[in-house]
């Protein structure tokens, strides 16, 4: 199991982007990283991710959460999917709606809560293709009210979330029966709606400037109103306040009609920026994607099923890579916090590239595992990081628990003193 | 000039070292060294030197009369005998640079690593020496001590480097003497044999033949679990319908 799992937690660290990279991958650092002397087998580390029961990631995911980071304050979250394309023609695997492909096909998803403050991602479910995410904002608004115990949970989601009337008054029911929970999610444009929208009176609206795309690009014009839209087989008093922000678009290009459905009482403009600031949870799949090989996670479907065109679902496999990423992620964030002002915010990439993938030499002594990195620019960055790794005296139990210890080789010799 | 020695006498006599026993090069050397010290006084430098010349000049000496002879301890003139003049030059200089200042932080355990495995007959002074010039910290032979045990570095051949990948061996010291035991420690590292000895380049003799490389260089050879002779003779299998020849249809008699 250690095995397993050092090597795919150290996996997106590393840019390790399939399991079957391991059969080229001959790196001693990575060996130690793994839990060996020698890069493990990519049979070893497959088996043991297919055979990840659900219930024990459950359990793992659920005691590795970093609910500390909103308990007992006030948390901006974001819930949304990442669906994971897969090409399988053997198996008749469930499909949905990817995104980045436009396009209904075969496809997984994992469904991440985001606190958007602190960047970092707070839970995870996997679950097959034709999941959505209206039938999960529910489970996850609930998990994250009831084990992170923030003060006030203002809950963003995507259209998704609000496909049908239905699930848009199952969320805010549920904003209505909880008193420190805000919903704020994308209403879905249809035409219709849409229609009544274009039709509000211009005095409604309130004019901002924003700035424009790059410097010295005219500013952007944006257009707030509130409004209230009454769902479907629902009385006007039931109508649900709605923020409609139109993006003028300058030249023969349509306007943009950004619509929200809000439980909140605040400003329109303050639940527009809250709302904004879900794009770090779309920008932090991207990252996932590029520098931590998101894509490359195990199948949920099962290659040992009978009936391929039925295969079994297996949530474990799936669910425990995914959350291994978004704790990469998380933990990649805190290092970035350590370092200058210049690397925070720093993506995967960007701290592999420049701190991670460093030549040097190992060391191994009797009583530690010295690890001597070869010279490069900024080191010096790095002194404080590694005189703190270095006091915590940590120790690798399975190097015969060896004391871990971080060295930069020297800028130059010192001016000698004394006569 | 001292005041306790008057005479060279009175400075053997108080040393308890009878002076009619002394041959005449021991008398000869004892008074060059009692005029040193008149000379020079009896400070730390002085009598550091003189007790490494006296240890050392094979005069026929014992070890206690030195020491008591110069005011030491008898551990510490014993202390002093095995030491090369550079090492006493080092620990005077050492002593010159004045108290001890700065600290050994862990980081700095993989350039003494590396300059351990690099020179591993380096003596402490050496290595305090190192310290100096690269930090700028200048610490106590109790303090490194700990410092080397703390971080398993204090055994000679401890320090293994770990072959990088490829099976590219570390740049190995330039003279140094064949490499320790690989299993030095009880928990040492044994992978410094993954890496695979290639011959050294040495510049061939024009009309000789070419050196063999190492066997190393080859690969193994395949085993076989038993002599290929007790296994069944290959089968080359039936010639498929294409390429087998046709049967004749020449008519074998009238009436076929």
């Amino acid at each position: 199991m250690r095995r397993g799992l050092l090597t795919s937690a150290f996996a997106p660290v590393v840019g390790l982007a399939r399991v079957f990279h391991l059969d080229q991958m001959d790196d001693r650092g990575f060996a130690l990283l793994s839990g060996g002397r020698s890069c493990p087998s990519r049979h070893f580390i497959g088996g043991w991710r297919r055979h990840l029961r659900w219930q024990e990631v459950d359990a793992f995911c659920r005691r590795t959460c970093p609910w500390d980071l909103l308990t007992g304050d006030d948390a901006l979250v974001s819930f949304d999917d990442h669906a994971i394309p897969r090409w399988t023609r053997k198996f008749s695997i469930r499909k949905g709606y990817v995104t980045t492909r436009n396009k209904y096909m075969r496809c997984e998803k994992l469904f991440y809560g985001y606190h958007v403050g602190c960047d970092r991602y707070l839970c995870v479910r996997g679950a097959p293709g034709h999941v959505e995410l209206r039938d999960l904002a529910l489970p996850l608004t609930r998990r994250v009210l009831q084990y992170g115990r923030p003060r006030h949970l203002h809950a963003l989601f995507d259209a998704n979330a609000g496909k049908s009337d239905a699930d848009v008054r199952a969320l805010l029911e549920l904003a209505a029966r909880t008193p420190n929970l805000t919903v704020t999610l994308r209403a879905c444009r249809y035409p219709s709606r849409v229609r009544a929208w274009k039709q509000l009176p211009s005095g409604l609206f309130t004019c901002y400037e924003e700035p424009g795309a790059y410097v010295g690009a005219p500013p952007k014009e944006i257009r707030l109103a509130q409004t209230r839209t009454t769902l479907k087989g629902e009385s006007a008093e039931q109508a649900v306040r709605t923020i409609v922000c139109r993006e003028l678009v300058p030249g023969p290009k349509k306007d943009r009609w950004h619509p929200l459905y809000t439980s909140s009482a605040a400003e329109p403009e303050e639940v527009l920026d809250a709302f904004r600031l879900r794009q770090h949870h779309e920008q932090g799949y991207r990252v996932g994607v590029y520098d931590q090989c998101l894509d490359g996670v195990p199948c949920g479907y099962d290659k040992d099923s009978p009936d391929p065109q039925r295969p079994r679902f297996h949530r474990g496999p799936l669910q425990m890579v995914g959350w291994l990423i978004a704790l990469v992620y998380n933990a990649v964030a805190d290092l970035a916090a350590w370092l200058p002002d210049r690397f925070h915010g720093a993506h995967v990439g960007t701290l592999r590239r420049a701190l991670f993938e460093r030549p040097g030499q190992l060391y191994c002594t009797p009583e530690a595992l010295i690890v001597y990195l070869d010279p490069f620019g900024g080191q010096e960055a790095l002194v404080p990081l590694i005189d703190f790794v270095n006091g915590q005296q940590r120790r690798i139990p399975w190097l015969e628990n060896r004391r871990l210890v971080l060295s930069l080789t020297p800028a130059g010799p010192a001016r000698q003193r004394g006569p | 000039m001292p005041a306790e020695a008057p005479d060279l006498a009175r400075w053997l006599q108080d040393a308890a070292v009878p002076e009619p026993a002394l041959t005449a090069a021991q008398r000869a050397v004892l008074h060059a060294a009692f005029r040193f010290l008149q000379r020079c006084g009896r400070d730390y430098y002085s009598v550091r030197l003189l007790s490494h010349f006296l240890l050392h000049c094979q005069a026929g000496l014992k070890v206690a009369q030195v020491a008591r002879l110069l005011g030491l301890s008898r551990s510490a003139a014993s202390a002093q005998q095995g030491l090369s003049s550079k090492e006493v030059v080092q620990a005077a200089h050492h002593r010159l640079a004045g108290r001890s200042h700065g600290k050994l932080l862990p980081r700095f355990a993989g350039p003494i690593a590396q300059f351990l495995h690099h020179h591993p007959e380096a003596t402490r002074w050496d290595l305090l020496d190192f310290i100096r010039c690269t930090w700028g910290v200048s610490v106590s032979r109790v303090a490194l001590h700990r410092f080397l045990t703390k971080y398993g570095l204090d055994r000679a051949g401890a320090v293994v480097p770990l072959p990088k990948p490829g099976g590219a061996s570390p740049a190995q010291p330039p003279a140094a003497p064949p490499p320790p035991a690989p299993a030095a420690g009880p928990r040492a590292f044994t992978a410094a044999a993954d890496s695979v000895g290639l011959p050294a380049a040495v510049p061939p003799r024009e009309d000789g033949p070419l050196p063999l490389p190492a066997p190393e260089f080859f690969l193994p050879r395949p085993g076989t679990p038993a002599p290929s002779c007790c296994y069944p003779r290959p089968s080359t299998g039936s010639p498929s319908p294409r390429t087998a020849s046709r049967t004749p249809t020449a008519p074998c008699g009238a009436g076929c």
